[in-house]
């Protein structure tokens, strides 16, 4: 068996990630399932599966070289420590022991040498597997067949033996890729000057502390003082008395005993992971690696989706970047950093920069999936069903290559979430319009676990034409629990058309198809629609909102009858709190969770402010409340972006997830109170901010990274 | 944002009077006045949709060549069908794993034109050798700002061809006893006799170059500047705040 790589974390280019590559000594062609495993369980379940490393694992590029070693196990060596083990000036070799192995490492036992040592030739050999092997690397892991404890770290060079824990390398990645010190305390008093590494100082004023930003002005500074010095301990918190929730390892203060002094010297916490090895790293040290690799990870907000993925009731946030996807989790104020996967899901799903994410919960567990759809990045189109994996991450289940039986994808294909046979499992329409030699509809029913065809249509609907530049919307029209299909095309006839198209659950019919005008509303080609059940009855109604094609703009109310819409409320203009504008955004909203459909409102072009508003319907009408320019501590601005969730939970849908490349926000429309009809809401309804995330999501105990 | 007149606009929720966006268009007719029978016929040349009850599946549907625009129907007509639904075709139809993996293109590896170089420097005392030379495939990526560390800086002829950041060079540390015996709690720390890093710089940069040429040097920094790396030596840009390995690397302890 020859030796060999093996990429097991796949982020991107080595030139623009961090590259580790991992050697094995002392493994022969007998031994490589041993070495294999002891890689996966040291790096893929335990480094990259953890806190800070889980989180920007898409910065890092992981390979795995298998060299085999003529003889199992490595070489070994026994010193005379001559009864100073912690001297090694006066030790003298005993014995060695040589062994065949790829590397020629030599295993000692001793603490003074490092437990292990190179052999004559072992620095040429590890030259000659990384340059075979490896494109490019910044660290490297070697990994010794040898059951003794011991490790030694030197630089960007880490070698262990096989029994060595993952939080170890974990500490030893904080030095060798974070410039992290020690934090961990021996005796000594320091009196030297102020060190450079961002989580020790000799510093004790809190005015110039240099992790300051993180240490609430309740907190004491200094929080934990030695009163013994000599005691060779790490004081933890004993100035006062220790608030209730205070965390060991996340919350930031000033505790004496650091980089192997007992006084003198400062950390930031009771014990983090450069003192622990357990405890995930504090807030300094998080943010000088997030500082260090966020810009290599290549996350960014722009690919922002929401789904319930945990089936508690609340939207959760998906994010997706090139290769890899995120899960944070909402716990109804903030969300938390739940998962990642880089490159692949398992079953598999190879994510690339064109796929498209549709969320719902296709087999009615109470959890949305995801399906996920790519026409752009593969030689053919894809389209995958993944699923909740029972970790907080997901996992393929099915996927369809180029095509499914009735329905060849297509580059253009638009997908829409729909329960369109009322068995309480999201299914799918999907449209191509430009593609074919005439458009086609699909219902891709779901199965729970997996999609088919069971109905196409090819160039007609029943009542209806298709063309290249029909519309889509979705929504229960006649409350018989099914969605039916709206189609609205404004461009391709003499003039526009809306077509209701009701669905039996495995085909559609006509319901009504409006020519031109409805009532109360003559249609235009900018007309845009937002279907929603604005009086609460179970049938979905419509918004019409038209800002381009006449002298000013108008929104419309239409509700359903199960039968035809009827105009309930026009507002030409002005709806009341509200001047519309040309370039109005709409969001579908339930901000008091009665049932009722309402809108968000967004305009960032008309005004020489952007405004976000609330337009709040009591079935037979709006009333509007915004916030203009700011919203808490967001600065409104063009390159926003929003998604309609409900990151609280509980019946309403008020929550907006707003981002753009390096800003995150959790928004809510806050409840204006009862509602009185004559007199109004008993309180403002208003946006405001909830959160606010920079760069990166994480949810310091104070302070920010901004 | 400003109006057409300059000056700035905000919005009265107040106001009964709508804002008028363009004076050439026309108003839409109240709603009594807009029924299902009146319909405006925008465009006579173009088609009508037709009736509903006339439209039915089965009925051979036209393809929409005259409504493509520039489109000519010869180009339109070249746009196959899909297979009828319920023909048996090339789809797998297992959707289930496990699946072989998605198929990229065949040129995929191929479209970056973009390569760099890999030196391994091995040394001590500021005088570095470049004891590895080896193409890499793909983007470089350079950093924007110094962090605490080290940094490496490769020059020739008084140009900068790259820099680079390296968080940890220089001490050798052996994990602390596991026992906890006296004496050998924590770290058995050591400096290193020589040490080694690895610098990149853009291919083409160094073309026609030998290693032997190069001026490299190594930098440790301890209070890293919040300015971004500029194209000046590192040593010129933060005189103050970098500081050139002449001697061996500091081992960063007391």
């Amino acid at each position: 068996m020859p030796d060999s790589v093996t990429q097991i974390l796949k982020s991107g280019p080595p030139g623009v990630k961090t590259n580790i590559a991992v050697l094995g000594d002392g493994f022969t062609e007998d031994d490589q399932s041993i070495y294999n495993n002891r890689v996966r369980e040291l790096l893929i379940e335990g480094v990259f599966a953890n806190d800070y490393f889980h989180e920007d694992m898409q910065a890092f590029n992981v390979y795995r070289v298998n060299l085999i070693s003529n003889e199992s196990g490595v070489s070994q060596r026994i010193y005379d420590e001559k009864g100073t083990p912690s001297d090694a000036s006066d030790d003298e070799i005993v014995s060695t022991d040589l062994r065949d192995t790829a590397l020629g490492y030599i295993y000692s036992g001793s603490w003074a040498h490092c437990w292990m040592e190179p052999g004559q030739d072992s620095g040429q050999k590890i030259h000659d597997a990384l340059d075979t092997w490896v494109p490019d690397y910044d660290f490297v892991l070697i990994i010794l067949n040898e059951t003794g404890f011991g490790g030694c770290a030197s630089g960007t060079r880490l070698v262990v033996t096989r029994g060595s824990e993952w939080t170890v390398t974990a500490h030893e990645f904080g030095h060798g890729l974070g410039g992290l010190a020690d934090e961990y305390c021996r005796p000594g008093t320091y009196s030297g000057s102020e060190p450079g590494a961002v989580n020790v100082t000799a510093n004790s004023d809190f005015e110039t502390l240099k992790w300051r930003r993180f240490v609430h002005p309740a907190t004491p500074v200094p929080t934990g003082v030695n009163a013994n010095p000599g005691n060779g301990g790490c004081t933890n918190y004993n100035q006062g008395t220790k608030p209730a929730g205070w965390s060991s390892s996340s919350s930031a203060g000033l505790f004496e005993g650091a980089r192997y002094r007992d006084s003198g010297l400062y950390r930031p916490v009771e014990n983090c992971r450069m003192r622990g090895n357990s405890p995930p790293f504090c807030p300094v040290c998080y943010t000088e690696f997030k500082e260090r690799y966020h810009p290599t990870s290549g996350h960014s907000f722009s690919k922002c989706y929401a789904g319930d993925f945990n089936g508690d009731g609340r939207d959760d946030l998906l994010v997706h970047t090139d290769n890899g996807i995120q899960i944070f989790r909402s716990d109804g104020a903030q969300l938390d950093h739940v998962f990642s996967a880089v490159e692949r899901v398992p079953g598999s799903w190879q994510f690339r920069s064109g796929d498209r994410f549709f969320i719902g919960d296709f087999n009615g567990d109470g959890k949305d999936e995801v399906v996920v759809y790519n026409s752009t990045n593969w030689i053919m189109e894809y389209l995958g069903l993944l699923v909740d994996d029972g970790s907080d991450g997901l996992r393929l289940i099915a996927r369809y290559d180029n095509s499914m039986p009735g329905w060849q994808f297509e580059r253009h294909d638009r997908f829409y979430v729909a329960d369109f046979d009322g068995d309480g499992r999201k299914d799918l329409i999907v449209f191509n319009g430009p593609d074919w030699v005439f458009p086609y509809v699909g219902m891709l029913r779901s199965a729970g676990s997996g999609f088919s065809v069971v109905r196409r249509y090819d160039g007609v609907m029943p009542g209806w034409q298709m063309r290249p530049g029909d519309r889509h919307y979705v929504g229960d029209f006649t409350g018989d629990g099914r969605d039916d299909l709206w189609v609205f095309n404004g461009n391709d006839w003499a003039f526009p058309y809306l077509g209701i198209l009701r669905s039996n659950g495995t085909s559609v019919s006509m319901s009504h198809r409006y020519d031109g005008v409805m009532p109360g509303w003559q249609m235009r080609p900018g007309d845009r629609h937002y279907v929603g059940d604005f009086d609460a009855d179970g049938r979905s109604d419509l918004y019409v909102f038209n800002g381009h094609d006449w002298a000013i703009a108008y929104l419309g109310m239409l509700a359903s009858t199960g039968s035809a819409l009827g105009m309930v409320e026009r507002y030409d203009g002005n709806a009341p709190g509200w001047q519309m504008r040309r370039h109005d955004l709409h969001f579908l909203a339930d901000f008091y969770g009665d049932g009722k459909a309402e809108l968000w409102v967004y305009n960032h072009q008309d005004w020489s402010d952007e405004y976000l508003g609330m337009m709040v319907t009591n079935g037979t009408g709006l009333t509007c409340a915004w916030e203009r320019d700011w919203v808490g501590e967001w600065n409104l601005g063009a390159v926003d972006r929003f998604v309609p969730c409900n990151y609280e939970g509980g019946p309403a849908r008020r929550g907006l997830f707003v981002h753009n490349q390096n800003w995150f926000g959790l928004i809510r429309g806050r409840h204006g109170g009862d509602f009185t009809p004559g007199v109004g809401f008993s309180a403002p309804h208003k946006p405001e901010l909830q959160r606010i995330y920079h760069r990166w999501i994480h949810n310091y105990r104070y302070g920010r990274n901004w | 944002m400003k109006n057409h007149n300059g000056t700035e606009k905000r919005m009265d929720p107040e106001s009964r009077e709508p804002v008028t966006e363009d004076r050439e268009l026309p108003s839409m007719p109240a709603p009594p006045r807009i029924t299902e029978t009146a319909v405006e016929d925008e465009e006579a040349e173009r088609a009508r949709m037709s009736p509903t009850e006339d439209i039915r599946e089965g009925r051979e549907p036209s393809p929409p060549e005259e409504q493509r625009g520039r489109e000519s129907q010869e180009e339109a007509r070249k746009r196959e069908r899909m297979r009828p639904h319920g023909e048996a075709g090339a789809e797998r139809t297992d959707a289930r794993p496990p699946l072989d993996d998605q198929k990229a293109p065949e040129n995929e590896q191929e479209t970056s034109q973009e390569r760099y170089v890999q030196l391994r420097v091995v040394g001590s005392e500021g005088r570095w050798r470049v004891e590895g030379r080896k193409e890499v495939a793909g983007p470089l990526a350079v950093p924007d700002r110094l962090r605490h560390g080290w940094a490496w800086e490769v020059r020739y002829g008084g140009d900068r061809l790259g820099v680079g950041l390296v968080a940890d060079l220089g001490t050798i540390r052996g994990f602390p006893d596991p026992e906890g015996r006296p004496g050998l709690e924590g770290h058995h720390l050591a400096e290193a006799r020589e040490i080694e890093f690895v610098a990149r710089i853009p291919a083409g940069a160094m073309r026609d170059i030998e290693a032997e040429e190069l001026e490299i040097e190594l930098y440790s920094i301890e209070d890293p500047p919040a300015e971004a790396i500029g194209p000046q030596p590192l040593g010129e840009q933060f005189p103050d705040r970098v500081r050139r390995v002449s001697g061996r690397p500091e081992s960063r302890q007391d």
